[in-house]
């Protein structure tokens, strides 16, 4: 139990230090500019509790604002992430799958799982992020556009990440 | 009304989901700046200590081009000094000198490092490791060696947030070099390596490369700091749209000034007490 909650407390420290201090200081583009702190959120235990997932989701959030300097934009996108995480997965996830209570990576579910599960809820994310941002309907294709290629690039590198990090050796 | 709870409890994930996405919401539209502010503020502390010991790995290795523009700003005040037209060397501009001794001694300049950036948002901010210690206040200007950065919107005790100038709140008065025209610099969003002038006058002649710099008219920058050049412009109604290639290189800063305009308040008040009257 106990170790269970390190895990995630040094998840959630590790994702977000290689959040601020690698992947905002190399891809910082106008157009290009990815967040892998979802990562956190997406792989949390498929059976913890809703009140867990958006709490955390609103805690990961607040901390990406903090360090981005922006007021809520992170934390909302967040949390209508997790949100959507809860019935993804209720209807996409078998009976099995929660007794066990697996995290839903790549390494449980394979890649093309992984990859539209995590396509489609980045994609949520960016989207609600970067329209609040702007804050105006004006600019609306450019703003699709920048949410659809930062999404693009967050989701390729989640996906190099969950391969860099999973140990190959044993199978659960 | 029972059936009231049942919806209630029915549906808890949902209301769970309403409170959370509404504090953020608060958060994001909130107009009083004074609770983003005090939102900021409680994170200068731990998240400006985390970034400037980052910052401080980072500078390391652009040392170099940091040690190269601060000796080509050297060279650059040097030639001003000892130019043929600069007051400090000719005598017959006597009286002259001691009105432009007063005008340059308004402005106090602070060294401060950029300890976070970013140029992706539609708003950017930056941080830096000055603040009310130093004598920076809320009514401050940055510029660099380059040209201008943007202006202070937050201050704590050891740190400072910035708007860019990548910012859509970011307003500055800036004017033709050769005709001195003044207009106000926006940014469109799209380019952080072009901003937008849109109210200068259509009869006013302009061409490519002509220099743009601030105009002194908002009295937080001093006149004549540089802002960029002309890229291109197109006459659109009675005025010129011109797009403005930024001298100031926005995704590689390190070194920068605080302008302090230690007259700020005196013209300001004189200023409203004008409008208070109309």
């Amino acid at each position: 139990m106990y170790r269970d909650i390190l895990i995630q407390v040094f998840r959630f420290v590790f994702i977000m230090a290689l959040q601020v201090f690698v992947v905002n200081q190399i891809l910082q583009y106008n157009l290009v500019n990815p967040f892998i702190y979802p990562l956190f959120i997406l792989i949390l235990p498929v059976n913890t509790s809703f009140f867990w997932v958006l709490s955390l989701s609103f805690a990961i959030g607040v901390v990406a604002d903090l360090f981005q300097m922006t007021a809520g934009i992170h934390a909302a996108a967040t949390v209508f992430m997790g949100f959507l995480r809860i019935f993804f997965l209720n209807t996409a996830l078998s009976k099995e799958n929660f007794e066990k209570n697996i995290s839903p990576n790549i390494q449980n579910k394979g890649l093309t799982w992984f990859t539209i599960y995590a396509m489609l809820l980045l994609a949520v994310h960016h989207f609600v992020l970067y329209l609040l941002e702007v804050l105006t309907f004006n600019e609306f294709f450019y703003t699709s556009l920048k949410a659809i290629l930062s999404a693009a690039a967050s989701l390729l590198i989640i996906i190099l990440l969950e391969y860099l990090l999973t140990p190959t050796g044993k199978k659960k | 009304m029972p059936q009231f709870f049942y919806f209630f409890i029915r549906f808890k994930i949902f209301w769970v989901f309403v409170i959370f996405e509404a504090i953020s919401l608060i958060l994001v539209f909130n107009g009083n700046p004074y609770h983003r502010s005090v939102y900021i503020n409680s994170a200068n502390g731990l998240v400006g200590g985390i970034y400037s010991s980052s910052s401080n790995v980072k500078q390391y290795f652009h040392l170099k081009a940091i040690n190269d523009s601060l000796v080509a700003e050297n060279a650059r005040l040097y030639t001003n000094i000892y130019s043929k037209d600069s007051s400090f060397h000719t005598k017959d501009t006597i009286n002259f000198k001691d009105t432009t001794a007063k005008y340059v001694g308004r402005f106090v300049y602070i060294a401060a490092d950029v300890v976070s950036n970013s140029t992706a948002y539609r708003n950017n901010y930056l941080m830096l490791n000055v603040g009310t210690a130093d004598g920076v206040t809320r009514q401050c200007g940055v510029v660099c060696n380059d040209g201008v950065v943007g202006l202070i919107y937050d201050v704590s005790e050891h740190f400072c947030t910035v708007i860019s100038l990548l910012n859509s709140n970011a307003k500055i008065s800036a004017k033709l070099d050769s005709v001195n025209n003044a207009g106000t610099l926006l940014w469109n969003g799209l380019n952080p390596r072009l901003a937008q002038i849109d109210d200068i006058n259509k009869h006013v002649k302009l061409e490519t490369g002509q220099g743009i710099s601030t105009s002194g008219l908002s009295y937080v920058f001093p006149r004549n700091i540089k802002i960029g050049e002309v890229d291109t412009f197109e006459v659109v109604g009675n005025n010129n749209h011109i797009s403005v290639k930024l001298s100031t290189p926005f995704e590689t800063l390190y070194k920068v000034y605080v302008v302090r305009n230690l007259d700020f308040e005196e013209e300001t008040k004189l200023l409203n007490s004008i409008k208070g009257k109309q």
